[in-house]
């Protein structure tokens, strides 16, 4: 899969923007906590979005056709989390230092260099994901690289800015959309690389490296989609196209393919409008109502509309026959972007185009007949038809023409979403640089040279060093090692083996696999904090309890997380006892089952021990109750 | 070179463009210690540090770089800011109700210089009408720049100014109503002594403005606009108010009377709330929906401008440990009238006492108000209160300390009689004093919260 093509010959460039979430106890421009919450709202606001009249007195594509959606937007707030920063009803307070700090860090560790001053600036989204109409961003500096086998992939700026807020897909429906405002403000990292990669391979490496050394910093929120990662692709022909939503490394490989077939495929396509003689001015917005056509038709979801009141409106492609229905990526034809666009930009569900199956749509011979004759659709022509109110359908149409013109140039600049599958959607085409301005609500800021440098006294070690370490100091495997630094958990593990003289192994492992399989179990584990975890392991080293009461002790802490250790393990019966104490409750044991000790003399140690230890399990190690068991039957069958 | 082109620029950073011969606007190339930037080299802040040369990088980023690490600055280039009107896709029709709509100030029409961040007023209709096309289905509003300033910086001239363009408006160009795009920070001293001046009103005048800028995706702007544009050319009240949002969200504006509504939070889109009342109204998806019932109703006829005015009158708030020379210093200072917002029912420390007996003896007569805000103000109940008009202090009823000022003013321009003055201050004239206080006058606005949306819904 992954040598599909001849990247080189192709062309094929490049690059990465890793956004990542910082782990701070705060948001970046108001106090609010960073909290993630499922409960049911205190409050709605809600809101409407307009564009903004430039200096030219003209308004930004992108934003306009946002507009044009018509959407209400409903944000979800709570009383005692969100502030009336966050639903744009106070200016914001100066940006989180903490957060600053760690974009220092990032910068220091991919080698950039970090401006004087600091402006905020602000970057308008109309789609209602950030309250302000504006999402506030920073510069933080640029010119870096990180090392990928031998080879610098270069970094090209860093930018700290707030998380918009997220999407509530439960309740959004048609034009109402809902977003929680619990995200929004998030400190956020955005890094952006060149386009140095020159295969789908180096994409995955530098992705992986990129990720591991955020992990690593330990200042990386952790979870679902704290760290997010955009792909820029183009092809000599093509165009620059920016992939959205490939959470998985192993999906970036196929992803890619999948653009760049798609890009090949729009190049042939719009080679072949031009030896068919296709021109721009060919392509015309003559739109025909054939309402009428379909009044009686068996198509349902037709027959309903035209019965709401809706219309259905054609237009003749001149030259595009055939090409509609042409595959461009795996169960996507070229009529899928036209109809994409419509998705995107209109709240109509697509388009019906004659390279597809008509009939099998319910339409009868007879009225496909009438709607080609009426549109003046010949054989090298295709005939798109879109169903829905006559304006929504008006500017369903427009799109379509607007898409056709776009496919005599070939490739265009999108940003697109991509699917488990590989293949991608259009979401919008790329922001320009327009919606870009200062934000005259903070003025700017000065990092002096002293912080940069105090802060490059802290920094962490590489992750891929640190692997390399702790395998020689601590005796780990490769794989444990790597998972505790990619994990970000090595300056814990460390902090704990050397304090609390445990064993590497346990700790490592408590860590790794322990807290993993509870989750697996459905244990709250979340709940558990660096500092329940450090207070466990010295009451571990101190023989509070045996380390066979770990997963015990943690599961019911994890479900108690506001109780004292002492109350734990108390509740969860694995208070450590003593020998004098075993030896007294292996004497019982013992008594209670003489006919078997008799019969079976030191055979008997199997199912004996089986009891003993479903009585003793954590409180107090195996090796001890193997050890004194065995004595004791010693004792007794030497004596018979 | 004119002054211009160093804009924001002192000391170190200006010596720096100078040297390398570049201005604002220049596209560069710089080169620095810390690696090259290209950008164009924007206008600084007044108040910004000589220490940084401001850029905007060709991601559209602005950017700081410390002038000591700049080692060289080539120009390639100069880009200075141009303009354009807009043309609008709709046009007014001028068969429909004539609304002028006068900027006083303020940010409800403005667009945005997208490269320096600064707001530029956009009152022309052209920008208007590409802006907040939905204006010309309701109605053919004309804008018209009376003057652009902050509104901290108004003056009682300016109000006159205001009146007297409100007079003409109405008495000469057939204004079926009138809307005045006000800045919100003294919008209601304006509404207020608006109330006063304007005598006989046959047609609404509304003031409007925006908390959020119209430079903001999210600006209140276009909806305020919308309902007062609404209002003025569909409303049946004639008298001076001011429309703007009821709650947080983009649903309905209230509709306050000049005289009885206060900006109540410094940034929220519901800032302006009535005091001591229930709001006149509601405008909501172009509908407007009265809850009360006594106001002026749209008559025939002229309006006066009634413009005189005594502007030499304090407004002093009263607190714990005022001393007296605060109003001697205005007795000396040749001040016509004092009104006082005082604590509770009506109160100042009785160190204060003298100090007044002297202002009323100079025939400088002294209101009192309530710095509570809601409530009248009750002088007889304690012995501080009754010393106080033995003294011959004037209470205020319910007028808020704002509209006693802005009253007290009007009334001077008219009289120096300290009898009159006493009986004007305490004659209702614009809705200003209130015969009694309702029951939902206090509770419903403290607003915002479910319950209140609710009951303003079903009103």
């Amino acid at each position: 899969m992954t040598q599909e093509f001849d990247y080189e010959k192709l062309g094929f460039k490049a690059g990465l923007e890793i956004h990542v979430q910082l782990d701070t106890k705060k948001k970046l421009f108001c106090r609010c906590p960073v909290l993630l919450r499922t409960d049911e709202p205190d409050f709605y606001v809600k809101r409407f979005f307009r564009p903004v009249m430039g200096e030219m007195g003209e308004f930004d594509k992108a934003m306009l056709r946002e507009f044009e959606k018509g959407l209400t937007i409903i944000y979800e707030g709570y009383n005692d989390t969100t502030c009336s920063y966050e639903f744009d009803e106070t200016p914001p307070f100066p940006p989180n230092k903490e957060a600053v700090d760690i974009a220092i860090m990032i910068c220091l560790l991919l080698n950039c260099n970090i401006v004087d001053e600091l402006h905020v600036c602000r970057k308008n989204y109309l789609d209602g994901s950030v309250p302000c109409g504006f999402q506030r961003t920073i510069y933080m500096g640029g010119g870096g690289y990180i090392p990928i086998d031998g080879k610098k992939i270069s970094i090209l700026h860093v930018y700290l800015e707030e998380e918009a807020a997220r999407k509530d897909d439960k309740k959004s429906r048609g034009k109402i959309v809902y977003y929680k405002l619990d995200r929004l403000g998030i400190p956020l990292v955005e890094i952006v690389t060149g386009p140095d990669m020159k295969t789908p391979q180096e994409v995955v490496e530098a992705a992986r490296r990129l990720g591991t050394l955020l992990k690593a910093t330990g200042k990386a929120r952790r979870g679902l989609g704290t760290i997010r990662q955009d792909i820029n692709v183009s092809i000599e022909g093509g165009a620059r196209v920016e992939l959205k939503g490939v959470q998985l490394l192993d999906l970036i490989p196929k992803a890619i393919n999948m653009e760049i077939k798609r890009q090949l495929e729009l190049i042939k396509i719009k080679k072949e409008l031009n030896n068919r003689n296709i021109k721009s001015e060919d392509i015309q917005e003559n739109f025909v109502d054939v309402t009428q056509i379909f009044k009686n038709t068996k198509c349902k979801f037709v027959k309903k509309a035209i019965e709401r009141g809706e219309k259905v409106l054609a237009l003749n492609l001149k030259g595009f026959g055939g090409l509609l229905g042409r595959e461009i990526q795996p169960n996507r034809r070229f009529g899928t972007e036209f109809a994409d666009r419509v998705k995107a930009y209109t709240t109509l569900k697509g388009i019906i185009h004659s390279d597809e199956n008509l009939v099998s749509y319910g339409f009868s011979e007879e009225e496909i007949k009438k709607l080609f004759e009426q549109v003046g659709k010949t054989e090298n022509d295709a005939a798109v038809i879109v169903v829905g109110e006559e304006k929504e359908a008006r500017r369903a149409l427009k799109l379509v023409v607007e898409r056709a013109q776009m496919a005599l140039k070939g490739v265009l600049e999108e940003t697109r979403q991509v699917k488990e599958d590989g293949t991608s959607s259009l979401i919008r085409e790329l922001h320009g640089q327009a919606r870009l301005y200062p934000d005259t609500d903070t003025p700017p800021f000065t990092i002096s040279r002293e912080r940069i440098e105090e802060i490059r006294k802290k920094l962490p070690e590489y992750p891929w060093d640190a692997v390399k370490r702790i395998i020689k100091e601590y005796n780990l495997t490769k794989e444990f090692a790597e998972m505790l630094v990619y994990d970000g958990l090595h300056r814990f593990f460390e902090e704990i083996v050397k304090k609390y003289k445990l064993s590497p192994v346990l700790v490592a492992s408590t860590l790794l696999q322990t807290l993993k399989a509870l989750h697996r179990d459905g244990v709250p584990v979340e709940n558990l904090t660096e500092k329940h975890l450090r207070e466990m392991f010295e009451a571990l080293s101190r023989g509070m309890f045996a380390k066979e009461a770990i997963p015990t002790i943690l599961t019911l802490w994890a479900k108690n997380p506001n109780h004292d250790l002492n109350y734990i393990v108390k509740e969860a019966g694995v208070l450590a006892i003593s020998e004098d104490e075993l030896k007294e409750i292996i004497q019982k044991i013992i008594q209670e089952n003489l006919d078997l000790v008799k019969k079976r003399g030191m055979g008997a140690f199997g199912p004996l021990m089986g009891m003993v230890m479903n009585k003793v399990r954590g409180k107090i190690d195996g090796a001890t109750v193997s050890r004194i068991l065995q004595q004791k039957l010693k004792e007794i069958t030497s004596n018979k | 070179m004119s002054e211009n082109a160093y804009e924001g620029y002192r000391g170190k950073a200006r010596k720096i463009l100078e040297k390398f011969n570049v201005k604002v606007w220049s596209v560069v190339e710089i080169t620095t210690t810390i690696g090259v930037f290209r950008g164009i080299i924007l206008p600084r802040y007044q108040l910004a540090d000589d220490k940084h040369i401001t850029i905007k990088l060709p991601t559209g980023y602005n950017t700081g770089l410390n002038v000591d690490e700049i080692i060289e600055i080539k120009e390639i280039g100069y880009e200075p800011g141009r303009y354009k009107l807009p043309s609008p896709s709709v046009k007014p029709d001028e068969n429909k109700p004539r609304i002028p709509l006068l900027g006083c100030g303020g940010t409800i029409a403005s667009r945005l210089d997208y490269r320096s961040g600064a707001v530029i007023p956009a009152l022309t209709p052209e920008e208007l009408y590409s802006m907040v096309p939905e204006l010309a289905d309701i109605a053919f509003v004309y804008p018209r720049l009376l003057f652009e300033l902050f509104s901290e910086n108004m003056t009682p001239e300016h109000w006159i100014k205001i009146a007297k363009e409100v007079e003409k408006e109405i008495n000469e160009r057939g204004a079926y109503g009138v809307v005045l795009g006000h800045g919100t920070d003294t919008m209601s001293f304006t509404a207020a002594i608006l109330s006063f001046m304007l005598r006989d009103l046959p047609v609404p005048v509304v003031l409007v403005g925006s908390q959020r800028s119209s430079d903001r995706p999210s600006s209140d702007a276009a909806m305020n606009l919308i309902n007062a544009v609404t209002l003025a050319s569909k409303g049946d009240i004639a008298e001076v108010t001011v429309c703007m949002h009821g709650t947080t969200s983009d649903n309905y504006s209230l509709i306050h009377r000049g005289t009885r509504v206060r900006k109540m939070h410094s940034s929220r889109r519901d800032a302006f709330r009535t005091i001591g009342d229930i709001p006149l109204g509601k405008v909501e998806n172009r509908k407007i929906i009265m809850f009360k019932k006594d106001y002026r109703k749209r008559s025939s006829g002229n309006v006066v401008a009634d413009i005189k005015l005594e502007d030499h009158v304090a407004l002093i708030y009263f607190y714990p440990g005022m001393k007296p020379d605060v109003i001697h210093h205005f007795i000396d200072t040749g001040y016509k009238g004092i009104v006082i917002a005082g604590t509770g029912l009506g109160h100042v420390s009785i160190y204060l006492f003298d100090a007044i007996k002297r202002a009323i003896d100079e025939n400088i007569p002294v209101v009192m108000s309530t710095q509570c805000l809601w409530g009248f103000v009750g002088m007889n109940v304690y012995e501080t209160g009754r010393n106080l008009l033995n003294l011959g202090v004037i209470p205020a009823m319910n007028m808020l300390p704002e509209v006693a000022y802005v009253k007290l003013m009007w009334i001077l321009g008219h009289t120096q009689n300290m009898d009159e003055i006493r009986k004007l201050v305490q004659t209702n004239i614009a809705g200003e004093i209130s015969e009694g206080e309702p029951y939902n006058g206090y509770v419903v606005l403290q607003g915002g919260i479910p319950e209140v949306d609710e009951f303003i819904k079903q009103l």
